[in-house]
C-alpha cells in the first residue's frame, strides 16, 4: 500500500513520519548511483519500493531544494536530445551529488543502521506475536 | 502542448510563494512535465495524476511555509488607484475628450486645454491643466501603500524608508512648505491668530489630502519599527 500524504489514520500518520525521516537519505542514495531529474527520481522511488513510496512533486522538491542549499547536491540544465533522440528539445533540470552529499549520505546511512538495529532489538520479540 | 502550457500557467497563478522559490518550483515542474510527456503520458492523464492546478499549487504552498509570499494582493488596488489618479492629474481624460471633439480650446472647470501649432493632430493638443495638490497627495499616499504592501514586505526593513520618504517629503514640502507657510505669513498680520491658524491648518490637512500621507507615514514608521525589532531579535 503506498504511503499517502492524505492518509488520516494512525498507521498512515506513523508511516508518514517514517517516510519524512528517511526520504532525504533515499534521495541521496538515488543520486549516488546516477544523476537524475525530478520525475525520474519519483519513478525510481516508486519502482524500487514496489509502490510503497509514491511521492508527489510537492514532497520531493522541498527535499531537493534543502539538499541543494546545503551543498549536498547541485543542479544543471541538460539537453536531453543528446542522450535520447526521441526526447523533445526542452532541456531537463538534472541533479547530481556532490562530495558533501556523499559524506552526508554515509553519515545518514550509519545513523540509520544504528537506529534500525536499535528498533529491531527493541521490537524483536514482537515478531512471534 | 498548448493544454499543458495552460495547465502550468494556471499552477503558477495559484502559487503563493516568494519569487525565487516560485521560479525554482516552476523550472522543476516544467522539466518534469516534459519528462512525463516524453514518457508517453498524455496531458489529460498528467492532469488526472497530479490534480487540478489549484490542488498542485496548494501542495507547493503547503510544502514551503517559510517561503510564502508575504505581499498582500490588495497592493494592486492601490497601484490601480495611483495610475488612475496620475492619469487624472495629467489631464488624460480631458486630452481624450479634446481628441474626440477635436476642439481647439477646451476649458473645463479649472483646467485649460490649449492647442500648439493648430488643432490638426493628436500631438498638437497640449494640456496645461493646473494640478490639484489634493491629487498629488493621494497619488503619493497610494503609491506608498502599494510599496508598503508588497516591495517593502519582501525585503529588509530598510525598504520602509522609501514610503516614509515619499509621504514625509510631501508633508514637508507640499503641505508645510506651501499651505502652512502661507497661513503663517497671513496670520502674522492678525492680532490673535492662533485659533484661526489652527483651524486653517487642520482644514488644509483634508483639503490637500495630506491626511492620507500622514496616515501612511505613521503606518510605515510603525512597520519600520517592528521590522527593526524583528531584525534585532
Amino acid at each position: 500500500m503506498p504511503i499517502s500524504n492524505q492518509d488520516p489514520t494512525r498507521e498512515g500518520r506513523f508511516a508518514q513520519q517514517l517516510k519524512k525521516g528517511i526520504l532525504e537519505m533515499l534521495v541521496l542514495q538515488l543520486l549516488a548511483s546516477a544523476p537524475s531529474h525530478g520525475y525520474e527520481m519519483i519513478l525510481r522511488l516508486r519502482e524500487t519500493s514496489g509502490g510503497l513510496l509514491d511521492l508527489k512533486e510537492g514532497t520531493l522538491y522541498p527535499i531537493l531544494y534543502r539538499l541543494e542549499d546545503e551543498g549536498c547536491i547541485e543542479s544543471a540544465w541538460q539537453n536531453m536530445a543528446e542522450k535520447d533522440p526521441k526526447s523533445r528539445a526542452m532541456p531537463r533540470k538534472v541533479y547530481t551529488m556532490t562530495q558533501t552529499g556523499r559524506q552526508t549520505l554515509q553519515a545518514e546511512k550509519a545513523a540509520w543502521r544504528t537506529f534500525a538495529g536499535c528498533v529491531t532489538n527493541f521490537c524483536g520479540g514482537d515478531q512471534d506475536e | 502542448m498548448n493544454e499543458m502550457k495552460k495547465y502550468v500557467n494556471a499552477i503558477e497563478r495559484s502559487l503563493r510563494l516568494d519569487r525565487p522559490t516560485r521560479l525554482r518550483v516552476m523550472n522543476d515542474l516544467a522539466s518534469d512535465l516534459q519528462s512525463r510527456l516524453d514518457a508517453g503520458t498524455d496531458p489529460a492523464q498528467i492532469r488526472a495524476e497530479l490534480g487540478s492546478p489549484q490542488q498542485v499549487a496548494a501542495q507547493f504552498n503547503a510544502a514551503f511555509p517559510e517561503h510564502r509570499d508575504p505581499a498582500s494582493p490588495w497592493r494592486w488596488a492601490f497601484l490601480a488607484a495611483t495610475v488612475a489618479l496620475l492619469l487624472g492629474a495629467l489631464g488624460v481624460p480631458n486630452l481624450l475628450l479634446g481628441l474626440l471633439s477635436r476642439a481647439v480650446t477646451l476649458q473645463a472647470n479649472s483646467e485649460i486645454v490649449g492647442a500648439i501649432g493648430g488643432a490638426d493632430g493628436p500631438t498638437a493638443i497640449f494640456v496645461t491643466s493646473t494640478q490639484s495638490p489634493i491629487g498629488v497627495a493621494y497619488i503619493i499616499a497610494c503609491l506608498a501603500v502599494f510599496l508598503l504592501l508588497g516591495w517593502c514586505r519582501r525585503g529588509g526593513y530598510r525598504r520602509y524608508w522609501l514610503p516614509i520618504a515619499l509621504c514625509g517629503g510631501w508633508c514637508a514640502i507640499g503641505w508645510f512648505g506651501t499651505e502652512v507657510w502661507q497661513a503663517l505669513e497671513w496670520s502674522a498680520t492678525l492680532a490673535h491668530p492662533t485659533p484661526l491658524l489652527a483651524s486653517i491648518l487642520l482644514q488644509s490637512l483634508f483639503t490637500t489630502g495630506t491626511w492620507s500621507c500622514l496616515a501612511v507615514l505613521i503606518l510605515a514608521a510603525l512597520a519600520l519599527r517592528q521590522g527593526k525589532a524583528a531584525g534585532k531579535k
